[in-house]
């Protein structure tokens, strides 16, 4: 039965990480091209384009937050294993499962609170497009909740590691 | 303040991931300050502390980095340092450190310049002799040439956060990079007997040194079209990094056809992974961050050192002593947002000049990616080749010696880093 949920965490951990991966691809495709627009325009064309620079900018910040939720997934966030070494084995997943849900409720915070800051940047506007600050300030609360499952779903999968890792496509 | 700072240790030490600790302190320390009122605060400084445009240069050197180590640029220039110091006694571990300071101009962070070594020339050290901790410690050693002969990382997020030219802080790091390539050459000639290092039968070769030159000239271009373009001043570092990522598109995939589309998902993928793991760390610190400048702690920090000595040559002892044993504990992206706006006032109150004091602040924090417990590259190093990290952070000794002896020289002589901004950038 725990082989069973784990395997079904697993899988939708996977998924999920299949698609926010290739968001972030995508995004980082189009942040590049839009730089390389910027620059060529600036030196060759001279159009008076002043968007880049900032649209740019909140398309970094979409990146590099949806990517936090793959580096959940992976368990790849930088930590130090000094205490975990010291501890017997039996010890160990114990204080794995506190550090994920001192973590878990980080991100749960951040995802409630970035709601609230998401809804006031409504009335806010971006100096390009006249793009409402929601669309940017999302990129908190959409990571947060993004990250927020994928620890859930690690916790969950590490109840019963799966026996063979593999890339699941949707 | 003791329960921010306590809450702090406590998480980093059970083992919570950095950007998550910093985060929760941050937060802590918001509620102590302003109670649920100043909740809100905490997505608000995380989102703004992403919100720099030369941020950008991160995954843009990020991105060209990995499409030329996945172009085989890594072996083409080894085999160039190879082919010009090849013949030395201990000539692939002197290879090592001239193909580290040829990879630095490609690479902003140590890390990728320990795994990409570790997999090519380690193997190939031990296959020739060399003893596997010393094969580790020599790429250790010169893998933290790569933060600091530009592009750097560390320098991109300096000069952001405390407003100092990334330019001038790129060419200070240029001289102090050679440095320490020149003396870890230095200390690998003097181990080579009493070690017995290998030593190739053949003698250097004018025909292998300009075949090699040829096969990797269009790597060695890249540090030229990065430097130039910010040095004199026709694009910002952002449009640097971002004219490196098409430079290295065009040499991988164009003129050495070795990715493929498919290929190219993979990288920008991987690209965007290391992105966010940074790039958390930075958007958490600026929460912990805000709350420090809000409870005045740098200035009470800096109050500190200046009454403990009026001496500034004293007081910059303090602050590698700080540097170094924090680097000790914390991952440098972290310990750089959080101490620079300490250091900054402090370095400029005892009249340093901020190029100089951000050189110098990275060199200490990338000299502690080498010691234990939680030097980043020791551990890379340590998954990538299977050596332990006690074995090799003893063989690493001599060289750390050095390099902390570079450092006091880029601390107390100012001319060691400000030389070649001042001669290109008229400082």
């Amino acid at each position: 039965m725990i082989q069973k949920i784990a395997s079904i965490a697993d899988t939708a951990g996977r998924r999920l990480n299949w698609v926010v991966e290739r968001c972030c691809a995508l995004l980082t495709a189009v942040m590049v091209l839009v730089v390389w627009f910027g620059v060529t325009e600036r030196y060759f064309l001279n159009m008076g384009v002043t968007w880049t620079e900032e649209f740019s900018r909140y398309v970094m910040i979409w990146v590099a937050l949806l990517a936090v939720s793959s580096a959940a997934f992976r368990r790849e966030h930088i930590g130090l294993d000094v205490l975990e070494r010291f501890l017997p084995p039996y010890l160990r997943p114990g204080l794995r499962y506190l550090l994920d849900v001192i973590g878990l409720g980080f991100f749960i915070f951040l995802t409630y609170y970035g709601i609230g800051m998401t809804l006031s940047g409504r009335t806010q506007y971006a100096t390009i497009f006249g793009m409402s600050m929601a669309v940017p300030f999302a990129s908190v609360p959409v990571s947060a909740g993004l990250t927020s499952f994928q620890i859930l779903m690690t916790m969950i999968r590490d109840l019963a590691p799966p026996p063979v890792p593999k890339e699941v496509a949707p | 303040m003791i329960i921010v700072a306590a809450a702090f240790f406590i998480l980093l030490f059970a083992g919570l991931p950095i950007g998550f600790v910093l985060g929760i302190a941050g937060v802590i320390g918001l509620v102590q300050i302003g109670g649920e009122n100043f909740l809100a605060m905490a997505p608000k400084r995380f989102f703004e502390g992403l919100d720099l445009f030369t941020f950008m240069a991160m995954p843009f050197f990020i991105l060209a980095g990995e499409i030329m180590n996945r172009s085989g640029i890594t072996e083409r220039l080894a085999g160039f340092a190879d082919a010009l110091v090849g013949y030395l006694r201990g000539g692939l571990a002197h290879s090592n450190m001239i193909a580290s300071v040829l990879f630095a101009g490609m690479t902003g962070a140590a890390v990728s310049d320990t795994a990409a070594f570790g997999n090519t020339l380690v193997p190939a050290m031990v296959r020739q002799g060399y003893k596997r901790p010393f094969a580790c410690a020599v790429t250790v050693a010169g893998s933290i040439i790569g933060p600091t002969i530009p592009p750097s990382n560390l320098m991109v997020i300096y000069g952001s956060l405390m407003g100092v030219s990334i330019a001038g802080l790129f060419a200070a790091g240029i001289l102090p990079g050679l440095l320490i390539c020149l003396l870890c050459m230095a200390v690998i000639a003097a181990l080579g007997r009493r070690l017995n290092l290998p030593k190739s039968k053949a003698g250097p070769s004018l025909r292998v040194i300009l075949a090699s030159f040829r096969s990797s000239f269009l790597a060695l271009l890249m540090p030229g079209i990065i430097l130039g373009g910010i040095l004199f001043g026709v694009v910002t570092p952002t449009e640097a990094a971002a004219i490196a990522v098409f430079y290295a598109l065009f040499v991988g995939m164009v003129i050495y056809r070795a990715i493929r589309f498919s290929d190219l998902v993979e990288i920008l993928i991987r690209t965007s992974r290391i992105t966010g793991i940074v790039f958390l760390i930075i958007a958490s610190a600026s929460i912990l961050s805000w709350w420090m400048t809000f409870m005045q702690i740098p200035q009470a920090i800096a109050a500190l050192f200046l009454s403990l000595s009026s001496n500034p040559k004293v007081i910059l002892g303090m602050i590698l002593m700080l540097l170094l044993g924090i680097g000790m504990f914390m991952d440098i992206n972290a310990a750089l947002i959080i101490l620079a706006p300490v250091l900054g006032p402090l370095t400029a109150a005892i009249g340093m000049d901020p190029v100089h004091a951000g050189v110098m602040i990275v060199l200490s924090l990338n000299i502690s990616l080498m010691t234990p417990p939680v030097g980043a590259c020791l551990f890379v190093l340590s998954s990538v080749t299977g050596e332990r990290i006690e074995r090799i952070s003893v063989a690493l000794l001599p060289f750390l010696a050095v390099e902390v002896g570079i450092l006091l020289l880029v601390a107390y002589w100012s001319d060691l880093t400000l030389f070649i901004p001042r001669l290109l950038l008229g400082r």
